[in-house]
């Protein structure tokens, strides 16, 4: 059963109803779910089950539309704001489409909130709601999905996002957004060439001109193949010809990527698509041509790398093939496949920085990876150092006072071991891990094993780099070290941070940015999404889904942004601060101000107490008579303290507070002042 | 942008009441009358070398591989009005037959302690290298005495790549879009005041305007937009098409000067296409090619704004601040790099500004940076900044002569120093901002003094 | 007390401004009406892009958009200005022209309830098409359940006395743009 005011899922035992259909029973008397009200509608909805569909009217079936509804019934003023709460909730669930004429609305009002979201939810567009939803999470939300029946060409670009959201149609793991290795997605091939073909290409279509360049390459290899093949050929004489043809790598590569898209080159050239079959050719070269007399090459062994090689590239330009728009356009996220990566040499997994992520993300010599791991804390963990840091510097008077400042150790503690993850990863986030040079976005190159040792940890150390997320440089125990990328992706999967971040950012989606939400009730939603997702994470995603679609804050048509519309449940809100700084205060002051008795200033910054005079509500605060201060003095106190230039004066005492967290307190005990003179309060 | 305690003390002695009042002293009082004035920002993206222009080194500092110079050509002599003399690439020339309307300001520092592209330009848009208020829609503010444009700004090229809060109404508007939305503002019936649905329209988002979340507030501003929408509707309808064979310079200053003229626009932000951001040495090679195309682009749109005219008195030169400035300079050089084959890195402590137009004095040399040539002897302070000497750094410099100070400081004050915070002040007090948004030095430190040597 | 207050007032004179921009409601963006008129009134397979009556190319993103290739996207250009505001009324003046034309002759593409819908409100000024489930089914099909029974009821009875006695065309042109220049159909909620 339902604890009191909790809204009711799937996971609560509940009777079935003599339709068939589940009845979803909670305990206590709060709320829809435990009223008599709601028993009342489920009740009707049973009598008028054996009539009424319930499932989607098929097209050709006449279903009561629009024009047959009543919407406005002045008879029950919650019939307005549910229909509200359906076409918000369609147009949320269904990747920005709402309610059309062939919804039954009539009947849907029949039904309880979570059967109706649970109906959304079934509709094959609500994958593309997940999606949408993951590229929020990851920064590349963009205004469209689609275009006419198809994708837009981007929603391929990000194959965790997609492999999740598969996964939470298909009944799996939601949390696949977090691995940072995974399948490709490609995009269906480009109907249409960026630049249009000329010289001798001039006339063909982009399918064509594919066909065109796979056999260019084709022919390429069959060519010094069918060289080696039969009578056996003088050893140096085909080592130079095979020599040769290894030096037009490039020029093969870039004549056969003239067919294609930046974003398909991009793929090519991580997969190294060209490249890698003919590493393999030059390492069997190298090993039979260098410095080995003509009559002990073995050209078989040559030629056998050359057609393995060619045999490789045909696979992989049939699984390239399987793209093009004629046999490969999904109209719903559930037909989005991946990429057999078994077709290419020496890729088992794509890493999941796609093409504008690489660009968006760029790495330079000088910024050692810094952008990247910026961004993984933003987006992963919600902890945005570059938005929200600490107060920016004071003018340092040495370079090594800059480095030694708090200020910025706050903020490289956590960047710069973040950014190991990445050290093996140069331009585009190209793999440079075996090779001895590394090439940065910025073009300019460094030897890699040079670059790399800025992570290496000190002798003595118990582990190899100093690499991982650091919860807190004050708390060396909470890092989470690790090594490589799959280590990065372990970690964002065990971190309740990026559960929390999962959900802030949902709350975020689906009601609004910057919007005020009680950390209470986050922790609560936040504990609620763990606990689910230990069992099924997809249907904690749902699940989590249905409980922001069902607060307050989802509801309200005229949100206050910094105001606090939901709260945990047990919680009395009036006994706390606002919630609006209630967070602030925790972290920052609290410490300190923990009583008015007999903690620092004699406030008590973590409570909320009638003020005298009854009116209003206050910090417990006591004056040097113990008598409890007026409102306005204390928050005039707290104004001056957070504005204070004096280092003595200055609050929090010798602690660093987030620039934005102190101008939300200063801005609410500013808002607080002028409201108390308004009221005349003395 | 809070008071300093010496300010404080100073209003304070006038009175508590004057606290709440907006400071505007007599310079602000008499530019609150028609008078056109307007702001053109050109931005030289992805930190441009200030060598390759005003800040010049000579060949035989090249030569003792202090700084590289792919140009190969000794740099010249530039002497300011005010005997302030800097050495200048000859890859300026272009730009001189302007030189008696712009300023070159060198030495000018900028985001302590970041040398990050984005942090920077919002070091030098907003004051803050992780975002905040822009100082360009401030311009365009009641409190400047002027009455307001429609929009804070037009943008006729590539977007801006800043964190800034405040650029609602920083609009991109090309020129190629122009013709067909002058067309379509005709053809609209526009939004009038009187007609019932106009009026209907207007009527319903005010009533949804009134409560106290963000719908309304969102309702209200739409509410206002619709206000001032007729007006905009009047100015756009009046846009006429760049010719579209012009160069885009001059099309892009054509369009913002009808913005300007019709008071569609207080300012403007213009990027140039090039990116100066010189890494490798094979980048860094082509810098002046770069510089060279750059440079014609200054020109062009100098000499678009000398051509256009504001009025029947005036061209669009003499009614416009304009403001040519990169996030940062360059390093010299890369340690470990071989002088011939070395790309540059990012400077913050040394950048070079051209100031120009309408409140200027032109022709002037401001400031200057260390490490002239390569006999020259770094200071103590200069040596705790940048151990490895890779970097060009500010002089100090005496704001109240407008000179750069020769000496050798052994320790780094940034009241010393010229920064951009003092760059800001100085066009805010051209516009008439008040003092209450003047940006400070820092931290506990006082406001950047105003370049007032550098005002007509 | 007094020396308190002072401070406070000194403080609330040094303070930052508040940062308003962020946190009103945004115009939900052109691919987001769009998304929602096409899913009201269109055929599956013929979606209405509100794009195609901009007053100009290149405007889109001014109404509200994430677009930025290669960067982080953030939703810009969002917040109500005086240029957005004329661009959105010029554009949805062109799409509502659209549809009051739709009466005679199609103009825009029309699933068969919309159609039916339509019909019946093109009737007017005809007493059948002041019917008030008639005008109530034409004020859903645009602006489903966003807005409350306040908005329709303002809107019809300003239809019903100002363009009692104006042609067909014209009326269900303006009814459109009334209903699409409403900030329950632009705003976000």
């Amino acid at each position: 059963m339902g604890t009191a005011g909790e809204p009711c899922y799937r996971e609560m035992q509940g009777s079935v109803r003599a339709d068939g259909r589940r009845f979803v029973t909670c305990g206590g008397g709060r709320g829809l779910f435990g009223s008599a009200r709601r028993w009342a509608l489920a009740a009707a909805a049973a009598l008028g089950a054996a009539s009424a569909s319930l499932t989607p009217a098929p097209a050709q079936q006449r279903s009561a539309g629009i024009e047959d509804a009543r919407p406005f019934p002045t008879a029950n003023p919650d019939g307005w704001a549910k229909r509200r709460w359906i076409e918000k909730t369609a147009r949320l669930l269904r990747g920005g489409e709402g309610l059309g004429p062939d919804d039954d609305v009539d009947s849907l009002m029949t039904l309880p909130e979570d059967e109706i979201a649970r109906r959304f939810m079934r509709d094959a567009r609500f994958g593309d709601m997940v999606l949408d939803f993951n590229l929020f999470m990851l920064g590349f939300k963009p205004d469209r999905l689609r275009n006419g029946s198809g994708y837009e060409r981007t929603a391929f670009d990000f194959s965790n996002a997609i492999a999740s959201a598969q996964a939470v149609l298909a009944g799996g793991d939601y949390l696949k957004l977090f691995d940072l290795r995974g399948p490709l997605y490609l995009a269906p091939l480009s109907d249409e060439p960026e630049d249009p073909p000329a010289g001798a290409d001039a006339g063909l279509t982009s399918p064509q001109l594919r066909l065109k360049v796979m056999a260019e390459v084709r022919a390429a290899f069959a060519a010094v193949i069918a060289r080696g093949k039969g009578a056996r050929p003088n050893g140096d004489w085909y080592c130079s010809l095979v020599g040769k043809f290894l030096e037009r790598r490039d020029d093969i590569a870039s004549r056969f990527v003239r067919a294609f898209n930046d974003a398909e080159v991009f793929v090519f050239t991580r997969v190294q698509l060209i490249q890698g079959p003919f590493a393999a050719v030059a390492s069997v070269h190298a090993e039979e041509c260098d410095g080995q007399p003509e009559q002990w090459v073995e050209i078989p062994l040559i030629v056998g790398a050359l057609e393995t090689a060619l045999y490789r590239l045909d696979r992989a330009f049939a699984e390239i093939l399987k793209h093009e728009p004629a046999a490969y356009r999904p109209r719903s996220l559930a037909e989005f496949r991946p990429f057999d990566l078994t077709a290419l040499i020496d890729t088992h997994a794509w890493l999941a920085f796609g093409h504008e992520q690489s660009i968006a993300l760029g790495n330079s010599s000088t910024n050692f990876n810094r952008k990247r791991a910026a961004y993984v804390l933003k987006r992963f963990f919600c902890d945005d150092i570059v938005a929200s840091p600490p107060e920016p510097p004071a003018p340092a008077r040495s370079h090594a006072q800059a480095k030694a400042e708090n200020t910025c150790i706050a903020c490289h503690a956590k960047l710069d071991p973040m950014a190991g993850f990445f050290r093996g990863h140069g331009a585009y986030f190209f793999d440079y891990g075996r090779m001895s040079a590394i090439v940065f976005d910025d073009l300019s190159t460094a030897e890699r094993t040079k670059y790399e040792a800025a992570w290496r940890a000190q002798p003595g150390a118990n582990r190899e780099w100093n690499v991982g997320y650091v919860r807190s440089a004050a708390t060396p125990d909470g890092t989470a070290f690790g090594n490589t990328v799959e280590d990065l992706s372990r970690i964002i999967r065990a971190a309740p941070e990026a559960k929390r971040c999962v959900v802030r950012r949902l709350f975020e989606y689906m009601v609004a940015p910057d919007q005020m939400i009680d950390s209470g009730w986050l922790d609560h939603l936040t504990q609620a999404f763990e606990r689910e997702a230990a069992v099924d994470s997809g249907e904690a995603f749902r699940n989590a889904v249905l409980r922001i679609a069902q607060s307050r804050a989802y509801r309200e048509r005229d949100l206050a942004p910094r105001q606090c519309y939901d709260f945990a449940p047990g919680t009395n809100p009036g006994d706390a601060p606002p919630c609006r700084i209630a967070h602030v205060l925790k972290k920052n002051c609290m410490s300190c101000h923990d009583s008015a008795q007999d903690g620092d200033g004699n406030l008590d910054l973590g409570r909320w107490i009638a003020a005298p005079g009854g009116r209003e509500r206050t910090f417990p605060h006591l004056d040097k008579f113990w008598d409890q201060v007026r409102p306005e003095e204390t928050l005039a106190k707290i104004a001056e303290r957070l504005a204070a230039r004096d280092p003595e004066l200055r609050m929090p005492k010798n602690r660093l507070m987030r620039a934005d967290e102190r101008d939300e307190l200063m801005q609410w005990a500013q808002q607080e002042l002028v409201r108390l003179r308004q009221r005349g309060e003395r | 942008m809070s008071l300093s305690r010496r300010r404080f003390l100073r209003y304070a002695a006038a009175g508590g009441g004057t606290l709440l009042v907006p400071r505007i002293g007599a310079r602000e009082a008499a530019a609150a009358v028609a008078e056109p004035h307007f702001f053109l920002m050109i931005v030289l993206n992805g930190g441009a070398d200030p060598a390759y222009m005003f800040d010049a080194r000579p060949l035989s500092m090249t030569r003792a591989g202090r700084i590289q110079n792919y140009l190969g050509r000794e740099p010249f002599p530039y002497r300011g009005n005010n005997g302030i003399a800097t050495l200048a690439s000859p890859l300026v020339e272009p730009l001189l037959p302007f030189r008696h309307w712009f300023s070159v300001l060198n030495g000018v520092y900028m985001a302590p302690g970041f040398d990050g592209h984005l942090q920077n330009m919002n070091f030098l848009f907003a004051g803050n290298p992780f975002g905040g208020e822009s100082f360009v829609p401030h311009l365009n503010l009641a409190e400047t005495g002027r009455e307001r444009a429609s929009l804070d700004a037009v943008s006729p090229s590539d977007p801006l790549p800043v964190n800034v809060d405040n650029h609602s109404a920083v609009v991109s508007l090309n020129p190629w879009a122009t013709g067909g939305l002058a067309a379509s503002m005709k053809e609209l019936r526009p939004i009038q005041a009187g007609d019932p649905l106009a009026e209907f329209v207007r009527g319903r988002v005010k009533a949804n305007a009134a409560g106290p979340g963000r719908f309304a507030a969102g309702a209200q501003r739409m509410l206002d937009g619709l206000d001032g929408a007729p007006s905009v509707q009047r100015q756009l309808a009046k846009l006429v098409p760049p010719h579209p064979e012009a160069e885009p310079e001059n099309q892009a200053v054509d369009l913002v000067a009808q913005c300007f003229r019709q008071s569609i626009a207080r300012s403007a932000i213009y990027v140039l296409p090039e990116y100066f951001d010189v890494h490798s040495a094979e980048q860094a090679r082509a810098q002046p090619k770069l510089f060279t195309a750059a440079i014609a682009r200054l020109r062009e749109i100098f000499e678009a704004l000398d051509e256009t005219p504001f009025d029947a008195r005036r061209s669009m030169m003499d009614v416009t601040t304009v403001m040519v400035a990169s996030e940062f300079g360059r390093t010299m050089r890369i340690a470990g790099s071989p002088i011939h084959a070395t790309g540059t890195n990012h400077n913050s402590l040394a950048n070079s500004i051209l100031l120009a137009g309408k409140g200027i004095r032109g022709g002037l040399v401001v400031g200057a940076s260390d490490l002239a040539n390569e006999r020259a002897q770094p200071s103590g302070a200069h040596r705790a900044m940048d151990p490895a000497l890779e970097k060009a750094m500010g002089t100090p410099f005496d704001f109240a002569a407008m000179r750069p100070i020769s000496e050798l400081p052994d320790h780094f004050e940034i009241e010393d120093h010229l920064t951009i915070a003092s760059v800001i002040n100085t066009i805010y007090d051209l516009f008439g901002v008040p003092e209450s948004r003047y940006r400070s030095l820092g931290r506990n430190l006082p406001v950047a003094p105003v370049l007032h040597g550098l005002l007509a | 007390m007094r020396r308190l207050f002072a401070l406070a007032l000194f403080v609330m004179a040094a303070a930052p401004a508040a940062q308003a921009e962020v946190l009103s409601s945004q115009f939900k963006g052109l691919a987001a009406a769009s998304r929602e008129i096409s899913r009201r009134i269109a055929p599956g397979d013929s979606p209405i892009e509100l794009g195609k009556y901009l007053p100009a190319e290149d405007l889109e993103r001014l109404l509200g958009s994430w677009a930025g290739f290669g960067n982080e996207h953030n939703f810009r250009n969002g917040v109500p200005n005086a240029l957005n505001m004329v661009i959105w009324h010029a554009t949805l003046s062109r799409f509502a022209a659209a549809v009051g034309e739709s009466c005679a002759t199609p103009r825009l593409p029309m699933q068969a309830r919309f159609r039916a819908t339509l019909k019946k409100v093109c009737a007017w000024p005809a007493e059948s098409a002041r019917d008030e489930a008639v005008l109530q089914a034409f004020w859903l099909a645009l602006m489903g359940y966003q807005a409350p029974e306040a908005e329709y009821a303002a809107w019809r009875d300003f239809f019903r006395s100002a363009y009692a006695a104006k042609p067909a065309a014209e009326t269900v042109a303006a009814m459109t743009l009334a209903i699409a220049m409403n900030p329950y159909f632009l705003l976000h909620q």
